[in-house]
């Protein structure tokens, strides 16, 4: 469910933004195309000649279709295709493995478009682990999807030939569904027998630990270390349960002979959000790197994200609406990751749900472009270190928050992020069309 | 032999396939993506002839419509379709069914402002059937439509001043998602101490009490009737006990401020346990009361007593004890969407408690009305009822011969290949004519 969490309230405001943007520059007339249990629209440019590069972009969740994506990429020349998986609307429900079928639908659909002689994933957000699952299996085969240490794997897919994707373009994407559990997770709550307790000394939401509702707040450090281990500890657990309940079933020991609920409450208590200047180790890069300004110029240095602290995180911290609830076959292939610390001790290859793993087996052009007004800094500086491309490129764009859109609230002076949505298009246009 | 379960998968692969050839060598060109936030819509258009004065508006409260027969056979008849989701689109657990008049009121206003349209014909089928008759009988008869006491729950201001359609086509409308989760219900089963109970006495699933897992049950009047009355028991209790906890929660004294999760078990859809579903002959629901119109696969039109030809599912009773079979809903989806007061499951339903109830809503719609039931599906006399609830002086209701619950043919169904194979023709033919003749 998990419909207000910071994640969600975040992906609502850029929707929000670039459903504005959206109206002001549509073209024309996008073509809805329906592929099996996908739905998905086509935009071609109103003007110009015919395009020979198509984009393919999606969430596993989320409606992008009437995202600025696709309108962004047409009016720069490109078919765009955005599309909606079998798993619209529905994390309760969404089984990772089955998503490749998706894609592949979508790129299938775009190489058979007359004139395309390039397909581009776009892997933003939920979209990049997606993406990248489909485009490692497309380039590696099935292996590296049915390894001994993953929790789940997709043995018993057949998706058929899957075409490999010419190139992609992740800006903003996140290093996994697990690890964004993973790192929301509150370790303080459980509930049990109608139960809420609350262990005081992990409790991000109490005073006492530094929370500050209405601005950044000042744990300290040794509470910020015992919490990364204490949210690792937390999914560790209830990968036993799940795993427990699972055995129950396969044995008939249980109610049900297939499937489960499992809630957990307290999510959405992500350390970066209410406090990014204690997470250095998340917004920052390690080394010097590209960065385009907002008046589309570039340098070189080590990055700090701009990000601010959200207002009045424990807000939703109580609620039904703040809580992950997953089947326990999806918590298994879309939750699950095993981990010491959720900052920075985690086996990303433990789930087929991760960019961070399957970058490093992805060999296509690769641009990575983390967001400069928001948390992905250093997710993505790991991807382009691990990338097995030999043509990958890094940049910041400077100011954006997940959406792209400027991060107003970071801003010292009115519009001074104001070009983030249109540099991070341009960007994407000039890297695509220099090398295809 | 065919065990029924090969048949029915046979069945559904035929629809499957009949649905996509059909639509397929019937497809517009060119659906147009519509983003009417939040609403998703296509917006179908014929490709050739006149430019079209009428629009029909096509959506389920959850499932994916954007794609559906009826976009496509519509369009190519010359009318404009706009097909779309709604906010709740593949998500039964978030739904809030008040809200979703407001998708309807959005699809609406889209319409009415297409150049060169002036009527409106709202097309509800199955789940869509609630939702377009709510719109719409809020839109005739105001707020007061789905206010007051008897109701699960209240509708508030956001619903004022909707603009009614002009008429409505219902083919294969069900009753209402409350009486669909009614009739699911196996009122046998209860979970104790993390382990199924069954009381053997109401066990839909005992060859004691009819059931048949090679074939066609049959149970007698006196166990359906009994077991009729349990699911409403059941459902009875589910629902006070979930007016308990939204009572706590509103309280302040649960354990989350704003909702909890509630578990309808042994009701989905999939492995619901209605009765008709391994006894197609029970007459509650399969069978007309009166002779009615009946459209035959030749496209001649009879008037006699419509008996449904759908073939039984036994396959069904493993999943009703699966966690496929669980509706996972919230308090709000419960009350608002998946409940309904009642004594007795097929003829003690108070349709009017929940909002949700396509039988309520025509009860209180007069614009003109057509009901198309299935003839090879499980909705002909709760239709039936529909119509003759109806206070519309313009109302029309037929039988299609063969179709399942998707418009086309059931093969399986019939005892000669091609039996039923014109059922979607005769359905959108039937309905083009029925528009075309009043606008």
């Amino acid at each position: 469910m998990r419909r207000v969490n910071t994640m969600a309230v975040c992906a609502l405001a850029a929707m929000a933004t670039l459903g504005a943007q959206s109206s002001a520059s549509a073209q024309s007339n996008p073509t809805y195309v329906r592929l099996g249990p996908v739905n998905a629209a086509r935009f071609v440019p109103d003007e110009g000649p015919a395009p020979h590069i198509a984009f393919v972009s999606a969430h596993r969740t989320a409606n992008t279709i009437g995202s600025s994506t696709c309108t962004e990429l047409a009016q720069r020349g490109f078919m765009a295709i955005c599309f909606e998986t079998r798993f619209r609307n529905d994390d309760i429900g969404i089984q990772w493995e089955e998503l490749p079928h998706d894609v592949k639908a979508v790129v299938d659909h775009a190489r058979a478009q007359p004139g395309i002689t390039r397909v581009i994933l776009l892997g933003h957000s939920g979209g990049s682990p997606m993406m990248s699952l489909y485009q490692a299996i497309a380039e590696n085969g099935k292996s590296v999807c049915e390894r001994p240490e993953l929790f789940t794997n997709c043995t018993d897919e057949d998706y058929g030939e899957m075409v490999p994707a010419d190139g992609i373009v992740y800006p903003d994407a996140h290093p996994g569904n697990p690890v964004q559990a993973l790192r929301s997770f509150n370790p303080s709550v459980t509930i049990k027998d109608g139960v809420r307790t609350i262990i005081p000394e992990l409790d991000p939401y109490s005073e006492a630990n530094g929370y500050n509702p209405h601005g950044s707040s000042t744990y300290s450090q040794e509470f910020v270390d015992r919490y990364y281990v204490a949210q690792s500890a937390k999914m560790n657990a209830l990968i036993d349960e799940v795993q427990h309940k699972r055995e129950l079933i396969a044995r008939g020991e249980y109610a049900y002979n297939d499937d489960d609920l499992i809630v957990i409450p307290g999510g959405n208590a992500v350390i970066v959000h209410a406090a990014p200047e204690l997470a250095p180790a998340l917004i920052s890069t390690k080394n010097p790197v590209k960065i385009m300004r907002n008046d589309g110029s570039f340098d070189t240095q080590v990055f700090t994200s701009v990000m601010v602290a959200d207002e009045d995180l424990a807000a939703a911290g109580d609620s039904l609406n703040g809580a992950d609830i997953h089947k326990l076959s999806t918590f298994m292939s879309s939750v699950a990751i095993r981990s010491r610390n959720a900052l920075d001790d985690i086996d990303h290859c433990s789930t087929i749900n991760s960019t961070i793993c399957f970058v490093a087996d992805i060999t296509a052009p690769v641009v990575f472009m983390p967001m400069g007004g928001y948390k992905f800094i250093r997710d993505h500086e790991i991807m382009y270190e691990v990338s097995a491309s030999e043509d990958k490129d890094f940049v910041v764009i400077e100011g954006a928050l997940h959406g792209y859109q400027a991060c107003t609230r970071c801003e010292a002076t009115p519009g001074q992020y104001g070009n983030s949505t249109m540099n991070t298009f341009d960007y994407i246009r000039d890297w695509t069309n220099a090398r295809f | 032999m065919m065990s029924y379960s090969k048949l029915a998968c046979l069945a559904l692969f035929a629809g499957i396939v009949s649905v996509t050839a059909l639509s397929q060598a019937n497809a517009q060109s060119h659906p147009e993506y519509i983003n009417l936030r939040p609403v998703a819509a296509a917006l179908y258009m014929p490709d050739e002839g006149p430019a079209p004065h009428i629009a029909f508006m096509v959506a389920h409260r959850t499932a994916n419509n954007m794609g559906t027969l009826a976009c496509s056979e519509l369009s190519r008849r010359g009318f404009m379709v706009l097909c779309w989701n709604t906010r709740f689109v593949n998500n039964e657990t978030i739904v809030n069914w008040e809200e979703t008049a407001l998708d309807v009121k959005r699809a609406m206003e889209f319409v009415r402002a297409q150049p060169g349209i002036d009527t409106v014909i709202l097309l509800g089928h199955s789940g869509g059937s609630p939702l377009m008759g709510f719109y719409q009988a809020v839109a005739e008869n105001g707020l007061s439509f789905c206010r007051g006491p008897n109701k699960l729950v209240q509708c508030n201001d956001e619903l004022a001043d909707l603009v009614p359609a002009d008429a409505m086509f219902f083919p294969d409308a069900h009753p209402g998602n409350g009486v669909q989760a009614l009739h699911g219900l196996n009122p046998s089963l209860s979970i104790v101490d993390e382990k199924i109970v069954v009381d053997s006495s109401l066990d839909p699933f005992s060859p004691d009490n009819g059931f048949n897992p090679d074939g066609a049950s049959h149970y007698s009047d006196e166990f359906r009737d009994r077991f009729h009355a349990a699911q409403s028991r059941v459902m009875n209790a589910k629902i006070s006990e979930v007016e308990a906890l939204r009572a706590r929660i509103d309280a302040g004294h649960h354990i989350y401020p704003d909702d909890d999760i509630v578990l309808l078990p042994f009701d989905a859809q999939a492995g619901a346990a209605r009765l008709d579903a391994f006894d197609p002959t029970v007459p509650e629901t399969m069978v007309t009361a009166e002779a009615r119109k009946f459209m035959r696969n030749d496209g001649t039109i009879a008037m006699q007593i419509a008996k449904s030809v759908m073939l039984p599912k036994p396959q069904q009773a493993e999943t009703n004890r699966t966690f496929r079979g669980v509706k996972v809903l919230t308090t709000t989806s419960f009350l608002s969407a998946n409940s309904v007061r009642s004594t007795h499951a097929t003829d003690g339903i108070d349709h009017c408690s929940t909002n949700a109830s396509t039988n309520c809503a025509i009860a209180n719609i007069r614009v003109p009305t057509l009901i198309a039931a299935m003839g090879a599906y499980n909705h002909i006399r709760f239709q039936e009822i529909m119509y003759e609830d109806s206070p519309a002086e313009d109302k029309d209701f037929i039988v299609i011969e063969g179709a399942v619950h998707g418009y086309t043919p059931c093969g399986p169904c019939g005892t000669t290949p091609g039996q039923y194979s014109n059922s979607a023709k005769n359905l959108f033919d039937y309905a083009a004519e029925w528009a075309n003749a009043r606008f």
